[in-house]
């Protein structure tokens, strides 16, 4: 496809000679295009012509025919490779094209990318220098970019886990019985730690001289970014962009594998194309953020569609830029004195597409569901002076609007919480009294589905430990602490040393409910549940939403605690028991509390817990920075049952891969919904057979058992409806 | 002669007289004494009855007072157990039971609870499975072609 | 499964069995004894007093209003199944090894042995609601014929058909009002031991000595065979799910010598399709003579050559447990 256009320009070397024989001496005119549709020979010429248009309409001439255009085949596919050579009429052409038509939007889906041949042939050189730097094992060389999205065609509905130990990092099969199978495992793979990114199509390993991603079938080494000394990546939400982060400044280029240019000497962040390894730009750090060594990271947050991402200068701007151009949004920062924290909201637009046409339906639904718009940044400006009080405010982009704000006394720093799909925001304010002797939180929940944005407020006297918003639900899950001994708060001692003290709280948000003809219910917080002296300093919450895990780690004891906060869902909220009492019939009822406990269990010394992708497990790690011995994770089922033990010596990480949103169309799931108990009867089968080692014989053989019982009952159930029909017939 | 018989007569006449007097004394004095026998009899069959409906109404007072303490622990008991878990007996049965009972039936509510639980969340598990499991499958035509584009 | 052991007999048990609603759970022994107990709890609520010798089969009509029993004491009897009086006694020339009544419980079984120089019989006796209209006279007598070796148990079938299981392995099948033999075959190389259908009536399972029970159809085939290695005294067949329960051990005049774990005195656990074994229910110190299962399926009860009534609830487990995914 198109994505592996330029890496396959890169590793067919003859291709390169061959086409560097016949345009050597016209070198100045030759640009190569990327992100060119794919087509096939017939189509060919169409292309060229429209791309001439295009290019002509922007005062750029490319040669006549049949010279411009030189498109490589592929033999295989008959198809283009995603890239064309153009030869421009004239030098300057081609300077100008390379100027303008950068990121030249061709059309909906397709977005030009230009190179000299001269620096494409500067790219093919950096890879073999830093294989010598740097071993990065004996990796299969990267043939095509290809399929990014393999593992999500397993038989089995698996999921896979990464696992960096001791020297190597594995990729294995997250079974749900008899242990992890191990599918790619490689010494040395990363030097520093691994990350997928966010959708899981690349497994990132950092070096020394920067990071390389990895994957696809074979997880083949897919590109790599020469930023040397890097310490921290970031991904874009849909994995177009790769930032990275080194202390080290970036030097003066000097040779051609370093594929900065002189104007980013002395920066330390570079935001890179997946797709093609280039760098798009790179940013200084402020002086302070130098002087101080303290990075945020990461350093841009990046709106839902990666359209925009934004950081904080210097506690005084909301610096916002735009993809792929890299320029600030209208080319200044928004001036906001005093900020201190920002998030962008979630947008999910198919699921508010679906939303919609849900609440179209149901025409009694009187609530109408409001939409934030789509580009929201909420932010925080902490308390300036007596008279000036913290504010907490939501803003548009890219009209930069503030419409809606709050104001909250004595709020001294907040922490910002979107719910997954962007229904609620809750900020959590550390404040103060008056005289700023007392200290509490106060959470600031505003519900952003309903007209003007509702906010409550509820008051939290102890140190919060812990918080989560239920993903796509409407609840959030708190620990607290009242340990007197944090007055000077050092929340780590108060994590390590505070066993038992902990209290875990449920909460729900309402919405305000609208009746006909009478007043509005008004919405708000409710606490559903809390619980006291808990060892618990972590909580977990299923990504599917309901159950959720408190965890006590660390020091705690590695305790978990399995909970289903919505056990009344879809069933009675009262159970009812009859028991004979000295020979009298008596029934007791008992309200079933919506928060139950379905196990608590331990895995000692665990240090993380996170669930799989699905909500259908939950791995807890005991790593070497934990604890010296017993490394290896533990798997269970939503329910709390271990399902196995995997133990790893030296074990440094171990990380689910993340899946991307499902291919399937809501009405689709919704039919395989209604339609489970279809899908169950093989499932069972197919477990039955996974779990048994049965012999194909021995399955054939109990198929055929089966089926001669189900014949046996059917002629025996006949001959009674035969005979009680002759009885009937003799009875009248 | 005639004087004297009628003398005599008449001394026989005192005589009978008095032994008619003294017999009726006699009986009159063991009547009084019967009399007063029998009244005494009666007094004590009184304070006898008297004593024993007292003792049989002290002890049915025990009963009842012990009764009313069983019902009044057994409500306790009971109305702790509301609070503490929830559990909520009829107030009709409530007056049959004792703790023992009661905390038999709690016993029993946990039981059953906690296999209503296990059974639940044995079928929430598969249910999940099998649900993530049918979506991909209906997933991976939709990847493959995604793959050959 | 926590057992709850009956104790009220004080010598090996013969038979056990479930009333249709199954509150009540029956048995009879060798001590001339017959019980009813409370199958929730194993409570004993009551006997039936008056046999004189061992008490050999018990049967309870539809509605528990009257049981039935049939001893050594060459009589049958005819119980108020609430008050435990004798209603009625059918004097026998030898003793009795069967009893049984019919679905309507308008006609009874009885089957003496082959003992004292008679010959074994089947006796065929009408009831009546009052005692006092039952006839003396048997509706019918017949003998199992020559060839046929005496009848160890029997059990009526659909449509007044009997089913007899013999000393010798062979099961037969008879018309109660004529007599006829409808059909035989040698099914068991041993004494059948037990015979008891299915809830529907459309086939029943056997047992034997010959260290196996097997499910027939009612034209007699062999539809499944449990195999074993230890003599089978009795069977039943799970009403919910696809079970069979087999009890057995080592024979009685070996149980000195045997230790109960030589012995195998266990209730075994066979899948009814595919015949495999899948669990145990240990406990008895003696063999087990006869089992019996609930008409729920929820539990089940064994009596021991050791004079103990073992009655087991199955536990949640149990009911969640498939040996094959196709299982109810």
């Amino acid at each position: 496809t198109d994505d592996a256009a330029l890496d396959e320009f890169l590793d067919f070397g003859d291709i390169e000679e061959q086409y560097a024989v016949h345009v050597a001496d016209q070198f100045d005119t030759i640009l190569v295009i990327d992100g060119v549709p794919v087509v096939d020979e017939g189509k060919k010429e169409k292309l060229f012509t429209v791309i001439r248009k295009q290019f002509g309409k922007e005062g750029v001439h490319v040669k006549d025919q049949p010279h411009g255009f030189m498109m490589p085949m592929d033999a295989a596919t008959g198809k283009s490779k995603g890239f064309v050579f153009v030869d421009f009429a004239t030098p300057a052409d081609a300077d100008k094209a390379l100027k303008h038509l950068q990121y030249f939007k061709f059309d909906k889906s397709h977005t030009f990318f230009l190179n000299k041949f001269a620096d494409v042939e500067k790219y093919a050189a950096v890879p073999d220098q830093w294989d010598e730097e740097r071993a990065l094992g004996k990796a299969p060389e990267y043939v095509e970019r290809g399929f990014l999205r393999d593992w999500l065609l397993d038989a089995g509905a698996r999921d896979q886990i990464a696992v960096f130990n001791k020297t190597a990092v594995s990729v294995m099969w997250g079974n749900k019985a008899n242990g992890p199978d191990v599918i790619h495992e490689r010494e040395n793979w990363t030097e520093g730690y691994i990350a997928w990114s966010p959708r899981g199509s690349y497994l990132a390993s950092v070096h020394r001289m920067g990071i390389a991603l990895w994957g696809g079938a074979a997880m083949d080494r897919l590109m790599r970014f020469h930023h040397p000394g890097v310490r921290f990546l970031d991904f874009s939400p849909k994995e177009s962009y790769l930032v990275t982060f080194s202390p080290e400044p970036l030097p003066m280029p000097t040779n051609p594998a370093q594929p900065w240019g002189p104007e980013s000497a002395g920066h330390h962040v570079i935001i890179w194309d997946i797709r093609t390894g280039h760098i798009l730009r790179s940013f200084a750090l402020t002086a302070e953020e130098i002087a101080t060594k303290n990075v945020p990271w990461p350093l841009f947050k990046w709106s839902f569609d990666e359209a925009y991402f934004a950081r904080i200068v210097g506690n005084a701007k909301l610096a916002v830029y735009e993809a792929p151009g890299m320029g600030l949004l209208d080319k200044k920062s928004i001036p906001i004195p005093g900020i201190t924290e920002f998030e962008w909201m979630p947008y999910t637009p198919d699921e508010d597409e679906a939303a919609a046409k849900d609440g179209g339906k149901k025409k009694q639904q009187q609530n109408k569901r409001v939409q934030a718009p789509p580009y929201t940044i909420a932010y925080f400006v902490p308390q300036t002076g007596p008279d000036q009080p913290a504010q907490l405010a939501l803003m548009s982009l890219p009209n930069k609007q503030v419409y809606r704000s709050k104001q909250v006394f004595f709020g001294l720093s907040a922490k910002i919480h979107f719910q997954s799909q962007g229904d609620y925001l809750l900020f959590k304010v550390d404040r103060t009294n008056r005289s700023g002797k007392a200290s509490f939180v106060s959470l600031e929940v505003f519900r952003l589905r309903e007209k003007d944005y509702p906010a409550d407020s509820v008051e939290v006297k102890e140190i919060m430990v812990a918080f989560g918003w239920e993903p796509h639900g409407n609840r959030f899950a708190m620990i607290t602490t009242s340990d007197v001994v944090s007055a000077d708060l050092d929340l780590k001692a108060v994590l390590a040393g505070a066993p038992g003290k902990m209290t875990t709280h449920i909460y729900q948000v309402e919405a305000a409910v609208e009746k006909k003809g009478a007043s509005v219910v008004p919405g708000g917080v409710k606490l559903v549940k809390a619980m006291d002296r808990k060892a618990v300093n972590a909580l977990y919450w299923s990504p599917k939403g309901r159950y959720i895990v408190f965890a006590g780690l660390r020091n705690l004891q590695g305790v978990l605690e399995f909970y289903d906060v919505d056990a009344t869902a879809g069933e009675a909220n009262t159970a009812t028991v009859t028991t004979s009492v000295n020979g009298k019939t008596v029934t007791s009822t008992k309200e079933v509390d919506p928060v139950q406990l379905l196990a608590a269990t331990e895995h000692h010394g665990s240090s993380d817990v996170a669930w799989d992708p699905t909500g259908r497990y939950v791995m807890s790690s005991v790593t070497m920075w934990a604890k010296g011995m017993d490394n290896g994770v533990m798997l269970f089922d939503v329910r709390g049952t271990m399902l196995y033990k995997h133990s790893r010596e030296q074990l440094k990480q171990a990380l689910w891969r993340p899946r991307p949103p499902t291919l399937l169309p809501k009405h689709k799931q919704a039919k395989v919904r209604k339609n489970i108990k279809q899908y169950a009867r093989d499932f069972e089968i197919e477990d039955a057979t996974a779990s048994s080692a049965l012999s194909a014989a021995e399955l054939e053989e109990r198929r055929r058992l089966f089926d001669a019982w189900i014949q046996f009952r059917s002629r025996a159930l006949l001959a009674i409806e035969a005979e009680d029909e002759i009885v009937t017939v003799l009875d009248n | 002669e005639e004087h004297r018989a009628a003398l005599e007569r008449q001394a026989v006449l005192e005589q009978k007289k008095e032994a008619l007097e003294q017999i009726q004394q006699r009986k009159a004095k063991e009547e009084a004494l019967a009399r007063q026998k029998k009244m005494q009899e009666e007094r004590e069959a009184l304070q006898r009855k008297i004593a024993e409906e007292t003792k049989q109404r002290e002890l049915e007072r025990l009963k009842k007072e012990q009764e009313e303490i069983r019902k009044a622990e057994a409500r306790k008991i009971a109305e702790a157990l509301k609070v503490k878990s929830g559990v909520t007996i009829a107030d009709e049965d409530l007056d049959a039971m004792d703790t023992t009972a009661i905390f038999a039936l709690q016993a029993e509510q946990i039981k059953k609870e906690k296999e209503a639980l296990e059974t639940k969340m044995a079928q929430v598990v598969k249910r999940q499975d099998f649900l993530e499991r049918a979506m991909r499958k209906e997933e991976i035509p939709l990847l493959e072609k995604a793959r050959e584009e | 499964m926590r057992p709850i052991v009956c104790q009220g007999h004080t010598r090996p048990l013969t038979r056990v069995r479930y009333n249709r609603d199954g509150d009540l759970m029956f048995s009879a022994g060798k001590d001339a004894k017959f019980n009813v107990w409370s199958s929730a709890t194993g409570e004993l609520i009551g006997s039936y007093d008056g046999h004189t010798g061992v008490v050999w089969d018990i049967d309870v009509d539809a509605n528990t209003t009257r049981t039935m029993s049939g001893s050594a004491d060459s009589s049958a009897r005819l119980w108020d199944a609430r008050s435990g009086k004798c209603l009625y006694t059918w004097t026998t020339a030898s003793p009795v090894r069967s009893v049984a009544f019919t679905p309507e419980a308008d006609l009874a079984l009885i089957v003496t042995d082959k003992k004292m120089g008679q010959p074994c019989t089947a006796i065929i006796v009408e009831i009546k609601d009052n005692v006092a209209d039952i006839p003396e006279a048997p509706l019918n007598i017949f003998l199992p014929e020559p060839e046929l070796t005496p009848a160890t148990i029997a059990r009526w079938g659909p449509e007044h058909t009997i089913y007899m299981g013999h000393e010798n392995g062979t099961v037969s099948c008879w018309d109660a009002m004529s007599g006829e033999r409808i059909a035989s075959k040698k099914i068991h190389s041993g004494v059948v031991t037990d015979l008891q259908f299915s809830e529907d009536g459309t086939y029943f399972i056997t047992s034997s000595k010959d260290m196996s029970a097997k499910i027939l159809d009612l034209k007699l085939h062999v539809i499944k065979n449990f195999q074993t290695e230890r003599p089978v005294n009795s069977a039943c067949i799970c009403p919910v799910k696809e079970h069979v329960i087999l009890g057995g051990g080592q024979d009685a005049s070996q149980v000195t010598t045997t230790t109960a774990k030589v012995g195998k005195f266990e209730s075994r656990f066979y899948h009814k399709i595919l015949q495999q074994e899948f669990g145990r229910v240990r406990g008895h110190f003696g063999p087990i003579n006869t089992v019996a299962v609930h008409p729920d399926g929820t539990s089940f009860t064994s009596g021991g050559e050791e004079g103990l009534i073992r009655l087991h609830h199955f536990d949640p487990d149990y009911f969640r447990f498939k040996l094959d995914p196709r299982d109810p």
